[in-house]
């Protein structure tokens, strides 16, 4: 009996971030979704159900923060687990809106870790 | 006049940077709706100085937006940032928003970017903006007429918005370029060698609407951010020089006042040659000895730090350490390595302002020789620099060593500094009976009489005591005298 790799929607405006990112996450078993901005971002999340959202704060068009509200308040979707990344700690974010918070730059593994606790807690 | 002629005259608003010395080379600063081009390779600061805008702009009340396009990542390069001194990290997100265009470019091409531009602009209500890595959009178009389009668009959009465009690229491509023949501004920065040493500085080729002060202006970049250090002498207006002094301040060797009328002119230039060890740093010492709490003074030296200055005070009966104690005197030591004239110059003028001194010894002036490009500028830069210190109240006394020993006069090169110095002392050895003797000339004291005859002088305990006139003695200044023939 085949397991479904866990679902991960990463979104980052970033390119260079965004696709290192996607394919260490790949390499470490995880189906990832990418999306260059928020908007981006929801209309994956909508689409594609993922287990777990990464997304950065600072993006255009839709940001990080702009995002998880939408998310939260996207029905019985709304508590998809949620992992905010940002090179600064945005002061608007409540710590409960997001899951957890991961400061840029991060080592993988610790990224990583915060990746596998929350899909487990999910 | 009418109202329409007096709103023509009102100057346009600045920008100001918070880069300190870039407003003054502005003219103040960069103007609202306007495009500027910061060009420079790598490493030349470009991130630096757009960046230092953006955080002194934030706290003027502003908001910035910061696109980049396949430049650093944005953790690399605040990660960078975190230990600049203007850094604030709670300005991020809310006052400084950092994003990619790169997705928008991708899948807009140059009107993706217009539009992401416009749209994060007017919902952050933002009025800066900086596109870090121009030269991605110049390679992403299919012709040069597509890239002068959007830097019109770009042009036209900053006007509407009222906001303030910095585009930062590596590349320098001609100056027929669109990019540089469109935009409003073109400011440049670089790193240069000069043998072994290098540099900074930063140039302005172009400021629509606005004078400037062109040419090459050195920089530093430090945990502080970018410096510009403008050319002294392009930015200190030289009126005034050579008014008039006519009250005079103490030499500190009595003897010597004596001679010069009662002292040396207060605000005045003194410039002493002579060999090494003859006595100028001591007659130095003697000039900044007369300083106290009221009228503090400056000993600004490139060779002697101040352990080795208060042990020379020391032997000539001079409380150096005590003076500096009490705040009458500062030794400021520069390191040899300094390589940048302007460096020098504005270190100096900021210690004279910050202690508000009154009497200032810069001991050596071959630091300030030894500065890269002194060849070139070093009589109005001198020029400049006195005037400052005369503008601030400053009476000044150089050293400046002369290479021989014993020689011709002629031989001396009193150097650029000579021009500018109001009065010049000349101390020099002589061989005479078999003994080497000091001697010490007065070659000039501007607008003012003064004893010419060349007297011996002695260092003791004391300090300097200056002698008689030689007498019977010729060739005095070729530094070999002699006795002339008794008349038959």
């Amino acid at each position: 009996m085949s397991t479904r790799p866990p679902h991960i929607l990463l979104v980052e405006d970033e390119p260079g971030t965004l696709m290192t990112t996607a394919i260490l996450l790949e390499m470490s078993g995880y189906r990832v979704s990418k999306a260059p901005n928020g908007r981006r971002g929801l209309e994956l999340f909508v689409a594609e159900a993922p287990d777990l959202v990464v997304t950065d704060y600072m993006m255009p068009h839709m940001d990080g923060l702009q995002l998880i509200e939408a998310i939260r308040a996207a029905g019985e979707r709304a508590s998809t687990p949620i992992l905010l990344m940002s090179s600064g700690l945005p002061p608007e974010v409540s710590p409960t809106l997001a899951d957890a918070f991961i400061r840029k730059p991060f080592e993988y593994t610790e990224f990583e870790r915060a990746v596998v606790r929350l899909l487990k807690a999910r | 006049m009418s109202d329409r002629d007096e709103k023509d005259k009102t100057p346009p608003r600045r920008i100001t940077t918070g880069v300190p010395g870039l407003d003054t080379v502005l003219s103040g600063g960069l103007l609202p709706g306007a495009v500027y081009i910061v060009q420079g390779s790598p490493g030349a600061g470009k991130t630096i100085l757009a960046n230092q805008i953006c955080f002194h702009r934030v706290t003027q009340g502003e908001k910035a937006l910061y696109v980049t396009l396949l430049a650093e990542s944005h953790a690399r390069l605040i990660q960078n940032l975190e230990r600049m001194s203007f850094y604030d990290e709670r300005r991020l997100p809310s006052s400084i928003f950092y994003v990619s265009g790169y997705d928008d470019l991708e899948s807009g091409g140059l009107e993706g970017i217009l539009r992401l531009l416009n749209h994060e602009s007017q919902r952050r209500g933002t009025s800066l903006i900086v596109v870090d890595g121009l030269f991605v959009l110049e390679e992403s178009v299919q012709s040069e007429r597509e890239f002068r389009k959007f830097v019109n668009y770009l042009s036209t959009l900053a006007s509407l918005l009222t906001a303030t465009i910095l585009l930062l690229t590596n590349s320098r491509r001609t100056q027929a370029s669109p990019e540089y023949t469109m935009v409003d501004g073109w400011i440049e920065v670089a790193t240069a060698t000069h043998g072994h040493l290098g540099s900074r500085y930063v140039q302005v080729h172009k400021f629509r609407g606005s004078d400037f002060v062109a040419g090459l202006h050195t920089t530093v970049i430090s945990d502080d951010g970018m410096r510009v250090l403008p050319r002294l002498e392009a930015t200190t207006g030289l009126e005034g020089q050579g008014a008039a002094e006519v009250a005079r301040v103490p030499s500190g060797v009595p003897a010597l006042d004596g001679l010069i009328g009662g002292g040396v002119p207060q605000g005045s230039t003194t410039l002493v040659l002579g060999p090494t060890g003859v006595g100028k740093t001591t007659l130095g010492l003697h000039f900044i000895a007369q300083c106290s709490e009221q009228a503090p003074g400056l000993i600004f030296g490139f060779y002697e730090n101040a352990s080795r200055l208060a042990l020379k005070a020391r032997m000539l009966g001079i409380d150096l350490e005590g003076l500096v104690r009490r705040g009458a005197v500062e030794v400021v030591w520069q390191p040899a390595s300094e390589p940048s004239l302007d460096g020098l110059g504005y270190r100096l003028i900021e210690a004279v302002r910050r202690r508000g001194a009154k009497r200032v010894l810069v001991d050596g002036l071959r630091g300030f020789e030894r500065a890269q490009f002194y060849d070139e500028r070093s009589s109005p830069f001198l020029a400049a620099l006195t005037h400052v210190l005369r503008a601030e109240g400053v009476t000044s006394l150089y050293t400046s060593e002369v290479p021989q020993i014993i020689g011709e006069r002629s031989e001396i090169s009193f150097g650029p500094i000579s021009a500018v110095a109001e009065n010049i002392l000349l101390m020099r050895y002589v061989e005479l009976d078999s003994a080497l003797h000091r001697l010490l000339s007065v070659l000039k004291v501007r607008d003012s009489d003064f004893d010419s005859a060349v007297r011996r002088f002695v260092i003791d305990a004391r300090g300097i005591r200056i002698g008689d006139v030689f007498r019977d003695t010729e060739g005095l200044l070729t530094g070999h005298a002699h006795r002339p023939p008794a008349d038959a």
